[in-house]
């Protein structure tokens, strides 16, 4: 259903739908009100939302101050300014007064495109991971988003949405209920599992449809919680499996790659490889040559599965 | 005025125990701004220390964090806590980090100490209170060391720009940062005339005459059309004679001799 509509759509929609029954929820802005796409709740509830302009210090700490009285703020940024610009105002008034706001990074990763470097944020995963209390989630498809938003308003702490604000396939059913925390098994594998989340979902299950067909039997799953990562559902791949690859959109360090390594290595060492962006600054360019050339499109996954599963044998 | 002035001192002997507890501390900030706190807290603030979540009472964001101590000081006076708390400040399992938490201390409104970040806080505040059609006043207070951070800066412009008439800040202007002199450093001079640029209603008082503070808190109260900021010009360790208006009174060692010599002189 939401195959032809923008995910930021179906963000803005839900967020219009929930705000019907909860006044708290307040939208806030930093010249980003286009790229969100949230006008549609400005327009909704005038007396609900801001847009304090580019200043994204005074934007995470101006929700902080209407979260203590009572307020749910979703505030928006382009991902690297929604995390790296302003990591101690999250840190100090957001994480550390344990106050439940939900930032949302528009574009994180190669999402930003033809922006390049500075915009090419690969780091918001790893730098919000350091924090005590955050949660972390990256949402596959429509679906999955809608149902995500309202749990996330259930939370004592803040929130790092990241998400791609184009269209998706659907790849979950209308029926689907998201569980914070607990991996979706996308597909069943014995041979290695896949762990991915977001955008990267769709080239890992492209991939695991080539494995089969080369006799891989590749678990998938979708670690839509990055944190608190479901420790239950890796350590599981890890015993079933005995060979896990990571693929993210983000650097391979301290992201989602670097928290399964850190638990596997701990606690039942298989071998692990990560695919993401090497320790290297982003360049302009649309997302499929960046996929191409930070090895994280289809075929590098196939590749890197395959030798994966021979160093296991 | 006298009652004002003897709660005043008490104040000052409270901060002085506390960080003498401890053994050194924040005692040149803590002590600057006490006579501010105590026409808040004793002459303008709408607050129940029976009911501390109470939905529209007035808010204090003391954004210059490293003043907790003077905060402290007037919650317990105000028995938002036992007053014997104060001889645990920056102890292992306090509730008085000399940084302000909101989740460790009953009375505290927002967490600071990352400096800059606290006028953000009561921004958003005083726009909550307009969001929830729920009037109540926010009071914030920044050092002028404190006004070197951009975001002092952005928070200002955006209060400005939200015409937030139920904000009042105090800029305690006592010219000292850990390096030295903020005019030396990175000068503020004429804060007033800054703000007025950035579009708010400003006033210039004697931050320790407690009546130009109670007037001054008066007449911000009827500018409703513009963020009102009160530059009260004082002096560094203030009421302790030999640390009076000195560099290193902004984190120093107090010794129980300190102590006795300081709380002589307050009498």
């Amino acid at each position: 259903m939401s195959d032809t509509i923008e995910m930021r759509q179906i963000f803005c929609d839900a967020l219009i739908a929930l705000a019907e029954k909860d006044e708290r929820i307040v939208v806030l802005n930093s010249d980003s009100r286009q790229i969100s796409g949230t006008k549609a709740f400005d327009d909704a509830y005038p007396d609900r939302t801001l847009n304090v302009g580019i200043a994204e210090a005074n934007l995470v700490t101006v929700a902080a101050g209407m979260a203590t009285c009572g307020k749910k703020p979703f505030v928006h940024a382009f991902g690297p300014f929604m995390t790296r610009r302003c990591f101690d105002q999250i840190f100090i008034s957001l994480a550390l007064a344990r106050l439940n706001v939900v930032l949302v990074g528009l574009s994180p990763g190669i999402m930003a495109e033809i922006n390049g470097a500075t915009h090419q944020g690969y780091e918001d995963v790893a730098l919000m991971r350091t924090i005590p209390g955050m949660t972390i989630v990256e949402p596959l498809d429509g679906i999955q988003l809608r149902k995500m938003i309202p749990v996330l308003l259930t939370l004592p702490g803040p929130v790092y949405l990241r998400y791609f604000r184009g269209v998706t396939k659907d790849v979950y059913p209308q029926n689907y209920e998201f569980c914070l925390g607990k991996a979706d098994v996308l597909r069943e594998g014995k041979d290695l599992s896949l762990i991915a989340s977001g955008i990267m979902l769709e080239f890992v299950l492209k991939a695991a449809n080539i494995l089969a067909s080369q006799g891989v039997d590749a678990r998938v799953l979708n670690m839509h919680t990055i944190k608190p990562l479901d420790q239950e559902a890796v350590l599981r791949a890890a015993h079933e499996t005995k060979a896990i690859l990571t693929v993210e959109n983000h650097t391979v360090i301290g992201g989602l790659g670097g928290a399964v390594a850190e638990l596997v290595c701990e606690e039942y060492p298989v071998p692990v490889k990560r695919l993401g962006i090497m320790d290297r600054f982003g360049e302009v360019g649309n997302m499929a040559y960046l996929r191409k050339t930070m090895g994280i499109d289809t075929e590098n996954i196939v590749d890197s599965a395959l030798t994966l599963v021979r160093a296991k044998q | 005025m006298n009652e004002l002035k003897d709660l005043a001192k008490r104040a000052r002997s409270i901060v002085i125990e506390m960080i003498g507890s401890l053994g050194k501390g924040h005692i040149g900030g803590s002590l600057s701004i006490v006579d501010v706190l105590v026409i808040l807290y004793y002459e303008q603030m709408h607050i129940d220390p029976s009911n501390p979540r109470m939905k529209n009472r007035d808010r204090l964001v003391m954004s210059k964090g490293h003043a907790g101590p003077a905060l402290y000081a007037f919650l317990a006076m105000k028995e938002y806590f036992d007053l014997e708390n104060i001889t645990t400040l920056n102890q292992p399992g306090t509730i008085l980090p000399s940084h302000c938490d909101m989740n460790l201390t009953n009375g505290v409104d927002m967490t600071t100490g990352s400096l800059g970040q606290g006028l953000s806080a009561a921004v958003g505040m005083a726009i909550s209170s307009r969001v929830d059609k729920t009037p109540f006043n926010v009071y914030c207070v920044i050092g002028d060391g404190e006004s070197q951070e951009g975001q002092i800066w952005e928070a200002s412009m955006f209060a400005s720009q939200m015409k937030l008439g139920n904000l009042i800040v105090f800029l305690d202007h006592n010219n000292l940062q850990i390096d030295g002199s903020v005019e030396d450093i990175n000068s503020l001079s004429s804060p007033s005339e800054r703000w007025r640029a950035f579009g708010w209603n400003t006033q210039e008082i004697d931050g320790h005459d407690l009546q130009a503070i109670n007037e001054a808190v008066e007449r911000a109260k009827r500018c409703q059309d513009r963020p009102n900021l009160i530059v009260a010009k004082t002096i560094k360790g203030k009421g302790w004679k030999k640390i009076e208006g000195t560099v290193k009174s902004h984190s120093m060692p107090v010794t129980k001799e300190d102590v006795a010599e300081a709380l002589g002189g307050l009498k």
